[in-house]
């Protein structure tokens, strides 16, 4: 036998002889000093304050505020997304990146004194009445400039609101969804 | 909390999509815009452009046409616009996406524009494909505007020259022309009085064949 072990089992005779009172708290004593020497043992700083792993609380109010705010910052960024998607090339009127086409000026003239208001629908306006009136000129002129991209666009004129009517300009074309529409191609700039 | 977290993600999803569609489509019935959102994301993902499909679907609602056939004009304007593509190979623009899926609605083959970009790869299409849809709607057969145009590209013609025949031609039949004749003079430079190739099936214009015909006795 060892002499550490002559000594411990020395210090276990006394204490079965002797009850040896311990206060109520000890036993929480003894776990906070082990965590704090572990705590110590394993450093500190941010790393180790953000790694610590927590437990968050939430009531089911808290929580469907937080999704709906989440849901919110997601619609956001969708939105801001679009906001580039959805506008054509042909339709940007302002200062245009190097590799975006010109555009070209295009006019559009017909003729119907009888109408009270014309306006022309294709595939550079979305096909909305309201986006492009035409002017009524003289003699029952009715017309319009709109800045076009190179490419080729179906188009048609809408009188008063009700009646569509192909450019009698420009051969009809037969469309899929019934009335006729129009075509123009736009080329290039030359210089 | 963990709980709440597929709740979160479910929120955020629909919340993302339901934002994502174009705006414009509001303007459409919401089951036609549903059909409308998927091919939108479709061609997208298949790197051509959207904005055909959109005006299809407006220019269907703008004239108040069925739900059902709008979605089948839309979904057949998408497949254009994949042949199209197809045909051009990747790097084409999108007006070049746009006027070959115009040429393959009017009845050209996906041929004779993967041909067309073969004798032109590094030139703009989209003026030479657009004059081949508009010859053709204008009633020229199909294979006729076509080796018009594959004819002009060899030269090499200039855009001016490909829209100058198409003035020509319509001025032509304007003035009573058949759409053919007038093609394949003012491409071929064949003198008047010439026998030349004539449309044998008009069932549907622009779409037929052309032979040459035979001397009647």
């Amino acid at each position: 036998m060892h002499e550490s072990d002559e000594v411990i089992e020395h210090v276990a005779m006394t204490l079965r002889r002797e009850r040896v009172g311990v206060s109520a708290d000890f036993d929480a004593r003894v776990m906070e000093r082990v965590r704090e020497e572990a705590r110590q043992a394993a450093g500190t700083g941010v790393w180790r304050w953000m790694t610590r792993s927590r437990t968050v609380r939430v009531s089911p109010l808290a929580g469907l505020a937080l999704a709906a705010g989440l849901a919110g910052v997601v619609a956001l960024a969708a939105r801001q997304g679009d906001s580039f998607r959805t506008v054509a090339p042909s339709r940007t009127v302002a200062i245009a990146p190097p590799d975006v086409p010109a555009q070209r000026m295009t006019e559009f003239m017909f003729v119907n004194p009888s109408a009270s208001r014309v306006a022309i629908v294709g595939d550079f306006n979305d096909w909305d009445e309201g986006v492009s009136p035409m002017r009524r000129m003289s003699d029952g002129v009715w017309a319009i400039t709109i800045p076009l991209a190179p490419g080729r666009y179906h188009y048609t004129f809408v009188v008063d609101g009700t009646t569509w009517v192909a450019d009698p300009a420009a051969p009809p074309l037969k469309d899929d969804f019934g009335p006729p529409n129009s075509v123009i191609t736009v080329g290039e700039a030359t210089t | 909390m963990k709980r709440f977290w597929p709740a979160l993600l479910v929120i955020a999803l629909v919340a993302g999509r339901v934002d994502a569609q174009d705006p414009r489509l509001t303007r459409l019935d919401r089951r036609v815009q549903a059909q409308v959102t998927i091919l939108v994301d479709s061609a997208r993902s298949l790197g051509i452009p959207t904005e055909p499909v959109v005006d299809k679907a407006l220019e269907g609602a703008a004239k108040r046409a069925p739900n059902d056939r709008i979605v089948n004009v839309v979904r057949s304007r998408f497949r254009e616009l994949v042949a199209a593509r197809g045909a051009l190979g990747s790097g084409a623009l999108d007006a070049e996406v746009i006027a070959a899926a115009d040429a393959l609605h009017a009845g050209a083959s996906a041929q004779v524009i993967t041909t067309l970009r073969t004798q032109r790869p590094s030139v703009p299409l989209t003026i030479p494909l657009a004059v081949l849809a508009d010859l053709i709607a204008r009633g020229v057969p199909a294979d006729t505007a076509s080796s018009a145009i594959l004819a002009l590209a060899t030269k090499p013609a200039t855009d001016a020259e490909f829209a100058s025949l198409r003035d020509d031609v319509e001025r032509d039949i304007a003035k009573g022309v058949p759409p053919a004749i007038t093609t394949a003079v003012r491409t071929r430079g064949v003198p008047p009085g010439a026998r030349v190739p004539i449309a044998t099936d008009a069932t549907t214009p622009g779409r037929g064949t052309t032979t040459t015909a035979s001397p009647k006795p």
